[in-house]
């Protein structure tokens, strides 16, 4: 028991202990207004900064103004400006400079997953996409326009945005964080689980189109099985495409052949996915080209199991 | 849009690009911060508006300019914005106001955001978007449909005392689409007079609104923060479906539908309860788990008459369609996630995640008309979910981070169903299937100084029964990316693959991507001109099987196989140039061009005749290309008169061109001139 009270003990002490928080270099605090006197350029927008009400509060230093953040600067008001008596956050790990911001950030449950978000793991921090000093016309302190802090990275996905077809995100129409959070997204309920993209889920737990295609949500009486078990992506490109309502191909029936092959590995019951039948869908007949021209509810109906109305 | 003459147009490029010119792609506006700053009351304040007028000038298919790009005629308001701040965050009610709104007016992309603040006391923030699109499908025969729709997407955020141990929760969303249309429908049934091979030719009236109310709490305390939010999302449609006119399928041995009518009133709603937990402050043990329950719910009536003359019966023949539908889905998601940082190299991860959705519908189908045909439909579709992933990562040393990751997910799909008419019914019993992911993932992050930062990842995935032939079996994605700065230059690189085989007796399944490119972007410390350019390439390949349905009229065709090729570069180019305090000049060149799979014509060698423009059949083998070439030139002028007061000017060129067909093709002469006032 005594045993067993111990090991209780040291692991609530370890659980409890700060990870990779940045640790003070200084034991003294200076004030804003020395950091002000030596970086008048920072000094110029910061006041426009929301981050300048924490110089503008009264809090103890430890949360108040530049120190809050930089920690104490002493040593380094003290050493004429001495670089290694102060935290830098360029120097620090992005782990770090993570840790710094949800000292005060980590009210907002969107950044839940922040830890083991696909940036987090790949070594992008706050300060990658924000900037703390400057002013910025872009909510929440982007430190340019947010499709432009994306494509800084993702150049495919700006490549994407270019092509003829695709969401208006370079009008403004839409945003990147419409469907994604940066900042991690849960576990998502549709596809295979895993390939997040940081995707941002619909109403909590919907698939993230949804959100803006509302139509498409249902439920139906009738579900194709595609949307809501493997996702929009079975059958569209969403960022952008070289066909007409971002289909992930040219011509619609050939999209649609290509799981309706009848082949009885798939399908929701193992007996294939259905192919059309043969004596009927003459594909040398243009008329049945497209199939959404009869199938016209593809996405689900509440009238008919063909979706055909 | 009105057509202008080619000398025109010459002379407008020309004195847009003699002029010198500004920045940014001409469809956004002017990229200014004011810096005319105010201090009435203690508040800082800056505020500009830019309005002028913009110009479409189009050529060749209209309806594909108004689904790609849709910019017209006429006066805007192309941004305004203002701030009001409180350095000393102590106004009244007020601390920070900002406005800011995007081709108000008459654009066809719009968006206004509003973000007020009191530190300490509440915070709103609202978004407005429209997005005003013509929607047309592909023109094929007998197969049109287009809309005018316009979406308007309103979000509000309001939270009370913010930063407090407390906060409340108050939001309010609203979307609609609206907009008259038109779409042709296939007959769904071969009754009499109702053959399959007639259509029925609708003008419509699109009508759909989803509002959705929230409130909820973010509560702090011993180290843990706790969010609860409960919501209710309101759905609404009631798209007319009323009779265009002069239906006839035109076709030999169809007899021609006289008139046809539908209305399908869809309404429901959806409450949303979410619960999340987790650490406050970051420890060596981190908990965080989430909770959220839906109920979503939709009543369906359908009621549809359509008339046809019967030659059989020598009479006309009325069908009326009386459907009564509801379906409802409930939907659990429960989620719970460790991170545990032992120390400052590491940090691991396990998240397990269950999602349970279980879909009902039923609907009762009564149609009358020579004959009478009523029966029930029932549908069960379950989908549940259970997940596993657990992540690491490890930095041995400063500029080395390694990355691992092991995931597992178990999803059952469960269908059931049942069908009863008046003297009999049958019922499908409950089918359950189960398909298994196991994938393994790894990268390295190498960043040996502040110039240079290089990343490398892979993963390795293995389904055992997934949904469709193209869906994720035995895959594997690897990708890459560079990036290195110094001294105003930076450079990018990035490549990607990605191979699905999705193996299966004679229906055989494979893909391949590879992407790459690269990105530069040169500012020189002195801001006097910048220059960004960019190369990316993606190439698809894909086979699948499919079964030949050209085969005219056979009742057990051939397996084929369907061949996609994509070969797709994109190229942007761009250079901002600012000679004098006064005088900015951008300009600017996109490029994306698909070569398909490098035929230069529609034909083969061997004659044969493709049906469609992409599409080419050759024996048991189907071939699907779409060469095209999309490029957009753009230039822009800013000139500054004074302080206060800029005149700028813009040009875009948009050029669409298909190499197979020519009928979608376009090419159009976009622009504007505008004031820019800072006050």
């Amino acid at each position: 028991m005594v045993r067993l009270l111990i090991l209780s003990a040291g692991l609530w002490l370890f659980a409890t202990q700060g990870g990779a928080q940045v640790q003070p270099l200084g034991q003294s605090y200076s004030g804003s207004e020395a950091c002000r006197a030596c970086h008048p350029d920072v000094w110029r927008t910061f006041p426009r900064n929301p981050h300048f009400q924490s110089v503008a509060r009264e809090a103890p230093p430890e949360v108040n103004g530049c120190e809050g953040c930089h920690g104490p600067g002493g040593l380094h008001v003290a050493g004429a400006g001495d670089k290694t008596k102060i935290v830098r956050f360029p120097e620090l790990r992005p782990a770090a400079v993570l840790e710094t911001c949800l000292g005060c950030h980590s009210d907002d449950f969107g950044k839940m997953q922040i830890r083991r978000s696909a940036h987090s793991t790949g070594e992008v921090s706050c300060i990658s996409c924000h900037t703390i000093h400057g002013e910025s016309e872009v909510s929440p302190l982007l430190a340019k326009e947010e499709r432009e802090t994306c494509y800084g990275c993702h150049l495919e996905v700006r490549a994407q945005f270019e092509l003829p077809f695709k969401h208006r995100v370079n009008e403004g129409a839409v945003r990147c964080s419409d469907c994604h959070n940066p900042h991690g997204s849960p576990t998502a309920t549709w596809g295979d689980a895993h390939s997040s993209r940081l995707v941002r889920p619909a109403f909590g737990n919907d698939i993230a189109c949804t959100r803006c295609h509302t139509d498409k949500r249902g439920p139906f009486v009738h579900e194709h099985p595609p949307v809501r078990v493997d996702g929009c992506s079975s059958c569209h490109s969403v960022h952008g495409s070289t066909n007409p309502r971002l289909l992930a191909r040219p011509a619609a029936f050939s999209l649609c052949l290509e799981c309706h092959n009848g082949a009885t590995d798939f399908g929701t019951r193992l007996e294939g996915v259905p192919n059309p039948s043969p004596g009927f869908h003459n594909l040398a007949d243009p008329r049945f080209q497209n199939c959404v021209v009869c199938h016209s509810r593809i996405h689900g109906s509440n009238s008919d199991a063909l979706f055909r109305r | 849009m009105t057509k202008r003459p080619m000398v025109e147009r010459l002379g407008l490029f020309a004195l847009v690009l003699a002029g010198v010119c500004g920045a940014q792609p001409v469809v956004t506006p002017t990229p200014q911060r004011p810096d005319q700053i105010r201090t009435p009351g203690g508040y800082l304040v800056s505020s500009s508006v830019e309005a002028g007028y913009r110009f479409a000038d189009v050529a060749g298919n209209r309806d594909v300019y108004r689904s790609a790009v849709n910019y017209g005629n006429g006066m805007r308001v192309f941004e305004a914005q203002m701030r009001v701040f409180r350095e000393d965050g102590r106004g009244a009610l007020l601390d920070e106001l900002q406005f800011r709104s995007v081709g108000a007016t008459s654009d066809p992309y719009q968006f206004s955001t509003v973000k007020a603040e009191k530190f300490g006391l509440y915070r709103y923030d609202m978004r407005l978007s429209v997005n005003r699109y013509w929607n047309q499908l592909p023109a094929l025969w007998a197969g049109e449909r287009g809309v005018q729709a316009e979406r308007l997407w309103q979000t509000h955020d309001l939270t009370l005392r913010p930063g407090s141990r407390a906060e409340i929760l108050l939001g309010y969303d609203r979307n609609s689409q609206t907009g008259p249309g038109f779409m042709t429908e296939g007959i769904p049934d071969t009754v009499g007079a109702f053959d399959r091979a007639n259509f029925l030719r609708f003008r419509t009236d699109l009508r759909r609104r989803n509002n959705n109310y929230r409130a909820g709490v973010n509560l702090r305390a011993a180290g843990l923060a706790l969010t609860a939010i409960q919501s209710l999302d309101n759905y609404k449609e009631d798209t007319l479906y009323a009779d265009a006119g002069g239906i006839g399928g035109g076709l030999q041995n169809v007899q021609a539908v006289t008139s046809a009518e539908r209305h399908e009133p869809i309404h429901g709603n959806t409450p949303v309860t979410t619960l999340a937990l987790r650490s406050e402050k970051e420890r060596r043990i981190n908990v965080q788990g989430r909770f959220v329950y839906s109920h979503g719910a939709r009543n369906a009536a359908l009621r549809e008459d359509v008339a046809a003359f019967d030659p059989t019966r020598n009479l006309s023949t009325l069908r009326q369609t009386f459907i009564v539908g509801d379906a409802s889905r409930a939907q659990t998601t429960g989620e719970g996630t460790v991170t545990l940082l032992p120390s400052v190299r590491w940090t691991v991860t396990n998240t397990t995640a269950l999602n349970s959705t279980r879909i009902r519908g039923g609907a009762s189908f009564l149609e009358i008309s020579a004959f009478r045909n009523q029966y029930v439909d029932l549908n069960d579709l379950d989908i549940r979910h259970v997940t596993n992933a657990t992540e690491a990562n490890f930095r041995p040393v400063q500029a080395v981070s390694l990355y691992a990751a092991y995931r597992y997910s178990d999803r059952r799909i469960g269908t059931r169903g049942a069908l009863e008419f008046p003297e009999f019914s049958f019922e499908e019993e409950l089918r359950q299937v189960d398909n298994h992911v196991h994938a393994g993932a790894g990268g390295v992050r190498w960043t040996p100084g502040k110039r240079l930062r290089a990343s490398f990842d892979f993963e390795v995935g293995r389904a055992d029964r997934p949904l469709a032939p193209t869906s994720s079996r035995n895959y594997h994605n690897e990708s890459g990316r560079l990036q290195w700065r110094r001294e105003g230059w930076t450079v990018t690189g990035f490549f990607g693959r990605r191979i699905n085989n999705n193996p299966s007796v004679l229906t055989a399944y494979s893909s391949q991507s590879r992407r790459g490119g690269f990105h530069a972007s040169f500012a020189p410390p002195e801001g006097r001109w910048t220059l960004d350019g960019g190369y990316s390439w993606t190439h698809l390949d894909t086979a699948a099987g499919v079964f030949n349905l050209f085969e005219s009229q056979q009742e057990n065709p051939s397996p084929a196989r369907a061949y996609y090729t994509s070969n797709l570069h994109t190229a942007n180019l761009a250079g901002r140039f600012k000679p004098s305090d006064r005088v900015t000049l951008y300009l600017g060149y996109s490029l994306a061009k698909d070569t398909g799979d490098g035929r230069p014509s529609l034909s083969f060698d061997n004659g044969v005749t493709p049906t469609y423009p992409s599409f080419a059949v050759d024996g048991s083998s189907f071939f699907v290309s779409f060469p095209l070439t999309w490029q957009s030139p753009q230039a822009r002028l800013t000139l500054r008169l004074n302080e206060q007061l800029e005149w700028n000017a813009g040009w875009q060129y948009y050029g669409y061109g298909e190499r197979f067909s020519g009928l979608q093709n376009y090419h159009a002469h976009t622009g504007y001139s505008s004031f820019r006032w800072t006050f």
